[in-house]
């Protein structure tokens, strides 16, 4: 319990409705910078724990203190301030298709904007400025009228990315950000995490299936398996024994 | 998908599947069984030469029916068991017989009351007269009244117009209801799930009633005339788009939405930019089709006073005027055929 610790997770535990028991009571802490990779098999919960961290879906148990304050019980409008505090990134990217990657990077801050102005679509000088500054740093300057269903899916991540930033969130979420990205775009993709993570100083929490990308870019690994915690540590630790240990025995690692 | 999937798993769980199984082929047997024996009793009646104005015996035969379902289940297959795979086991010849004799009896009775209930009758089909009749109105639609052609092309304008103000009206609240009538959005909170299902009730009831019936309700309510039955096609379009939407709101993809959510947006912009761009060119496909199907209806809403040319049709037929009738059909079909066209084209062209 480092008392400085951004993200407390304690005794979490999520069971669907129909008995799937996706997380049981994992526990541990995040400190403010951190980059953590949280790795598993498919189906071991990893989806579902970054998911009860911004509460899109409810845990069943357990308890989670962001920046201090419990995110577990919270009025709706406190909800959604936690929420502008936390980025998040999707494996399916999840852009508004329809809507130019200017836009999409806008929409990084509609918890800010007030709600007249985002449904009219009369954005502010500051709000388009903040998105084109967000997508030069994601290297997209030059795209940023194009629709993001017309962006390959390297650019796509990117500019979620871009949307991320200019949420400007103290914790990021990363679900599996390069699972549907070829090997050479996922470092395209990982060094802008980075850079949130560097240069904004976002702590980063980042669901990942590459064990190379996790040694590349994570200071700190956890690992679960059918939804238990079965390791937290340094990436270093990272070898055969420790693979066959987290993945089952029949895994051979790439460590 | 996932949750409702778990969830009709554990509820098969707690209800032995066999047994509802056995409940429902019973009522399947006992409709059946309760059938057939209504055409008995109906055709002995004829029979003996009483008139069918007597009360009808329902009590009667539905205790009957209920004995003799129970009896047959008891005994071996029935129909039911069989259509649900409940019973495998080979069957005695005669009670077999005693089945395909029973469903074949009522399938024949089925086709001669079908026969007396239309009124069927084919002298009056071949008979000179009536063909001398149909020539007249034919040759009468082809020899069309054109003094009539600016008066009838005003009334088509009418429905026309009533059609596009009943589908304007409509959407802004299809729009509202739609959302509220979906599942995916509403049933998240306990609240959301009760005005879902309130929704949804009154979505069904409403397209349940013909608007043809929904004009004879605002005719008496507005008065004859076309606001009566603007109002029916509104009200009706409401509810048939309402339902229509819903069901696209429904089938979207949850990325964006989870995307706009986690941002900390408030729940109206989550809608306006998760939901609104996907479903926005379906549901103006939809409406435009809307449109087209009202035109349709307005024309038939007229014939009970809702106004436009269907009224206009309707004066003169009970005038006996074939000519100017037959103006006005073939105005109506070149319109219904322009909207179709229109409306497939524009529709084409969005999608
Ligand atoms: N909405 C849901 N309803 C019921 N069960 C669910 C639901 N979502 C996930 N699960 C179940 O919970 C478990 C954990 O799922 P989760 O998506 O968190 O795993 P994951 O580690 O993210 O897997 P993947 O690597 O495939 O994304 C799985 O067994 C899954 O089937
Ligand atoms: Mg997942």
């Amino acid at each position: 319990m480092t008392p400085r610790a951004i993200l407390q997770i304690k005794n979490l535990s999520k069971t669907y409705p129909g008995g799937v028991h996706a997380l049981r009571g994992v526990s541990f802490d995040i400190a403010p910078r951190e980059f953590a990779a949280i790795v598993g098999l498919s189906g071991s919960g990893k989806s579902t724990l970054l998911r009860c961290i911004n509460r899109l879906i409810e845990p069943t148990e357990g308890e989670i203190f962001f920046d201090g304050c419990s995110v577990t019980d919270l009025s709706l409008s406190e909800l959604r301030r936690l929420r502008r505090e936390i980025g998040m990134i999707f494996q399916q990217f999840n852009l508004i298709s329809r809507f130019s990657a200017h836009t999409n990077a806008i929409f990084g801050r509609l918890g800010v904007i007030p709600l007249w102005r985002s449904l009219s679509g009369f954005w502010s000088k500051e709000d388009e400025d903040l998105a084109e500054k967000a997508l030069c740093k994601v290297g997209l300057g030059h795209k940023m009228g194009r629709r993001a269903m017309n962006l390959s899916g390297g650019e796509q991540q990117r500019v979620a990315i871009a949307r991320a930033l200019n949420q400007n969130p103290k914790l990021l979420l990363a679900d599996e950000p390069v699972a549907n990205l070829d090997p050479a775009l996922a470092h395209s993709v990982m060094q802008y995490l980075e850079l949130a993570n560097r240069e904004f100083g976002m702590t980063i929490l980042c669901n990942l299936h590459t064990v190379s990308l996790v040694k590349r870019y994570a200071s700190r690994v956890i690992a679960l398996k059918q939804g238990e915690l079965v390791f937290d540590g340094s990436p270093e630790a990272i070898n055969e024994d420790w693979f066959r240990h987290v993945y089952g025995e029949d895994c051979h690692g790439v460590a | 998908m996932r949750i409702g999937f778990v969830m009709s798993m554990g509820r098969i769980a707690t209800v032995s599947p066999r047994k509802r199984e056995m409940a429902r082929a019973f009522i399947f047997d006992w409709g059946l069984v309760f059938y057939g024996l209504l055409l008995v009793w109906h055709f002995g009646s004829l029979w003996r030469g009483e008139a069918a104005k007597g009360a009808l015996p329902l009590l009667e035969i539905s205790v009957f029916s209920t004995l003799l379902v129970i009896l047959a289940t008891w005994y071996g297959a029935t129909p039911g068991r069989k259509l649900l795979g409940l019973s495998q086991q080979v069957q005695p010849r005669w009670y077999r017989l005693l089945w395909i004799f029973f469903s074949l009896m009522i399938a024949l009775l089925t086709l001669v009351q079908g026969w007396r209930a239309t009124q069927v009758d084919v002298a009056a089909l071949l008979n000179r007269d009536g063909f001398d009749g149909v020539l007249r109105i034919g040759s009468a639609l082809l020899s069309p009244q054109l003094s009539i052609f600016d008066k009838a092309i005003r009334a088509l304008i009418e429905t026309i117009y009533i059609a596009l103000m009943a589908t304007l009206l409509a959407v802004p609240v299809a729009f509202v209801v739609g959302f509220f009538g979906s599942q995916n959005l509403m049933t998240v909170t306990r609240w959301g799930s009760f005005v879902y299902s309130v929704v949804r009730f009154f979505l069904n009831l409403t397209r349940s009633i013909e608007p043809i019936i929904w004009a004879i309700i605002f005719s008496v309510w507005v008065g004859i005339g076309p606001f009566a039955g603007m109002l029916a096609l509104a009200l009706h379009s409401v509810a048939s788009l309402g339902k229509l939407y819903s069901e696209q709101i429904e089938s979207i993809d949850q990325g964006p939405l989870e995307a706009i959510t986690a941002t900390g947006a408030h729940s109206l912009q989550v809608v306006w930019y998760g939901v609104v761009p996907q479903v926005f060119l379906p549901f103006l496909s939809f409406t435009i089709y809307r449109w087209d199907i009202n035109v349709r209806m307005a024309t038939v809403i007229g014939l009970v006073g809702g106004g436009g040319i269907g009224t206009m049709l309707m004066q003169y037929q009970g005038l006996g005027r074939w000519n100017e009738v037959g103006t006005i059909i073939i105005l109506i079909a070149i319109a219904v055929w322009a909207m179709d066209f229109a409306s497939a084209k524009l529709r084409a062209a969005i999608s």
